[in-house]
């Protein structure tokens, strides 16, 4: 994990607002030079339209896109940089190899196109074609490349020409699983030795949380949050995000000190969640940007299913911890693990919780069960959410 | 191209459903055999007869008289320049229409589009009266050509070339129209980012991309301008090496030589069989 000299000049500095058709995309982010910031939403968030925007394929309503001290889009002031002109590489989804052109030919169409001599321009590009590992596969076409090999050549068609600012689109979204692991460590090793800033967009919330220095998230145009993956990840501000990263996220209705310590929150149809976190910490999470106003915010609770143990009768007392009545509403079986979803008696929340196949065994649940769920007051964290 | 290998795959399962359909039990009602077998029968037995009517013996000596010959070299090359000239003009007038949906409104594209049909509907001949018209020697524009230039277009070999042009113009359209349509912007928008030019995207991203429409309507192009008879007639009249193309050399000849018409025709029935097998996966942009 680098960490970004977030005090230094910024190498890309966009606020874009786009209107079409009814959608409203409003976003504004800064990457430093060096940075990687991933964009993540669900499909039709505007991720991809937000993509265009900044690599100048559309015009934004109205906003500012700045690289360094350049200004490639300004609407008000009728600025409008084509993107031949911006300097900006993108890896586009599906990679958009050109079909009819050899693996070193799509490399060395960019130098090409700046005029750079035909024999320069294809040493350059072989040369980018072997630093990403696939140099014995310049004469082949695009439809003979695996997955994995298309990727990698789009990259280097996009970084032969030395962008300041590269953009990705679901990079890793056309490969298959085993592929894009390797593939996902490969390209955070290229985007670590790039100097530009990086912006990636993506709806797999791993390749957010391994590839990028920042996160924001991005929900029906507008960013619902924003942070470093072990911010994200730690306090979701959204359902949506929750269950990215696998986390229950509970909206109290109100939140109090404890004497002793920790917090006690109030929940519709009165469940009552304690945490070991001070009522602060509701607060400290949210950044006082534009998205996360105050009036925006609603104290909850996070934490993880795999905290919540699942019980068929009443569980004595033992250390500080939440105790709530539920039933089964479904049960999913995942790898090594059997998620159950509960709803809670008291106000109906949702509850996910994680056992063990052999516990489950146990347990014997079926949906409708009675059930009690236990989280120790520590494991249960404090968040602002949206 | 990528269009073409899903246009393939589509192909694929139609088949596979079709043989799934066939194992069901046929499903074509007993009444449709009748109407569809007279159908095949009365596109095929013409030809059937054309071939045993034919004087297989002495085709040699009828394809080698100077008639035969000057018919087919003048055919040949006629149709060649006529589909050059398409190709020059026609792709960029389909380029226009699939993109001027970025600029321009429904109607001017609609009208535009009816305008590239008329020849497809419009009767050969009136198309060759129409170009009279304008570029005989008293046309519209023939007689500035005449007055200034001294030029004179009808009754020449380039009447022939205009008038097949015009009737085989549309096929390249259409074809091309189809590619562009089914081409994959995105490529172009690659190309932006990486520095290329409008023309350069032009010339190195989509007319690759639209390359198997381009060489599909040429060939239908081709074979249109090569069978063209009523426009060429009208406005080229036939002069024997000049203007009498093969399709004119063998109506003439169903009057002196009916071997010769023969011959003739076989040939421009091989020709149309050479182009419908080139064409057999390339059907694009007609009727899809």
């Amino acid at each position: 994990m680098r960490a970004p000299d977030r005090a230094g000049q910024a190498a890309l500095e966009a606020l874009v607002l786009v209107e079409r058709d009814g959608f409203r995309l409003d976003v504004r982010l800064t990457v430093p030079s060096g940075g990687v910031l991933a964009v993540l939403g669900p499909n039709g968030a505007g991720k991809t339209t937000l993509l265009r925007a900044l690599a100048g394929l559309i015009v934004p309503n109205a906003g500012r896109v700045r690289v360094g001290d350049r200004i490639l889009d300004d609407p008000a002031a009728g600025i409008h940089l084509e993107p031949q002109a911006r300097g900006i590489g993108v890896v586009f989804q599906d990679y958009l190899l050109f079909p009819h052109l050899s693996a070193l030919d799509n490399v060395a169409f960019g130098p090409r196109a700046h005029g750079v001599p035909a024999r320069e321009a294809r040493e350059r590009s072989q040369a980018w074609l072997t630093r990403v590992g696939i140099g014995d596969r310049a004469g082949a076409r695009p439809a003979a490349l695996s997955g994995g090999q298309s990727q990698r050549a789009a990259l280097a068609r996009a970084l032969v020409l030395e962008p300041s600012v590269l953009l990705l689109d679901e990079p890793l979204a056309a490969l298959d699983a085993a592929t894009r692991m390797d593939v996902r460590a490969d390209l955070s090793g290229y985007l670590r030795e790039f100097g530009g800033a990086t912006v990636l967009v993506t709806h797999d919330p791993l390749d957010a949380l391994i590839l990028a220095d920042e996160i924001i998230v991005l929900e029906a145009g507008v960013v619902t949050q924003r942070g470093t993956p072990q911010e994200v990840s730690r306090a979701p501000r959204t359902d949506y995000v929750a269950r990215l990263v696998g986390q229950n996220l509970l909206r109290a209705a109100s939140l109090r000190g404890l004497a002793g310590g920790g917090s006690a929150l109030t929940l519709a149809g009165g469940l009552e969640v304690s945490s070991a976190d001070e009522p602060s910490a509701a607060g400290m999470l949210a950044p006082g940007s534009a998205e996360s106003g105050p009036g925006q915010s609603t104290p909850a609770a996070v934490f993880s299913p795999s905290a919540v143990f699942v019980h068929s009768a009443r569980p004595g007392a033992g250390s500080p911890r939440n105790v709530w009545a539920a039933r089964v509403a479904g049960i999913e079986q995942h790898a090594a693990i059997v998620r159950i979803r509960c709803l809670t008696e008291l106000g109906g929340h949702t509850v996910l919780a994680d056992v063990t196949p052999a516990a489950m065994g146990e347990l014997r649940l079926r949906p409708g069960d009675q059930v009690w769920l236990s989280v120790k007051a520590v494991e249960v964290h404090l968040t602002a959410a949206a | 191209m990528v269009g073409y290998e899903v246009r393939a795959d589509d192909r694929a399962a139609a088949r596979a459903a079709g043989r799934a359909g066939d194992r069901r039990g046929g499903g074509v009602p007993g009444a449709l055999w009748v109407p569809a077998v007279i159908a095949i029968a009365f596109l095929v037995l013409p030809l059937v007869a054309l071939l045993a009517k034919a004087p297989w013996g002495s085709i040699p000596e009828q394809l080698f008289t100077p008639e035969v010959g000057d018919a087919l070299r003048l055919s040949l090359l006629s149709a060649l320049a006529a589909t050059a000239l398409c190709v020059l003009f026609g792709v960029p007038l389909a380029w226009v229409l699939v993109r001027s949906s970025d600029w321009a409104s429904p109607i001017f594209r609609r009208v535009l589009r009816a305008l590239v049909l008329v020849p497809l509907v419009l009767p050969p001949v009136v198309g060759g009266v129409a170009l009279l018209l304008l570029l005989g020697r008293r046309g519209l524009a023939g007689q500035y050509l005449y007055d200034w230039f001294g030029v004179s277009i009808p009754f020449t070999t380039t009447a022939v070339v205009l008038a097949q042009t015009f009737v085989a113009m549309p096929f390249l359209v259409l074809a091309v129209e189809g590619a562009l349509r089914g081409a994959d912007r995105r490529y172009e928008d690659a190309a932006a980012t990486l520095g290329a030019s409008r023309w350069l995207i032009f010339r190195r991203v989509t007319l690759p991309l639209v390359a198997p429409g381009v060489s599909a309507g040429a060939v239908l192009c081709f074979a249109r301008a090569l069978g063209e008879f009523g426009a060429t007639i009208t406005f080229a009249g036939s002069f024997p090496g000049v203007t009498q193309t093969m399709p004119i050399s063998a109506y003439l000849a169903l009057q002196s030589n009916p071997d010769g018409a023969i011959v003739l025709s076989l040939l421009l029935l091989a020709v149309s069989l050479v182009v419908l097998v080139s064409l057999r996966d390339r059907w694009i942009g007609v009727g899809t």
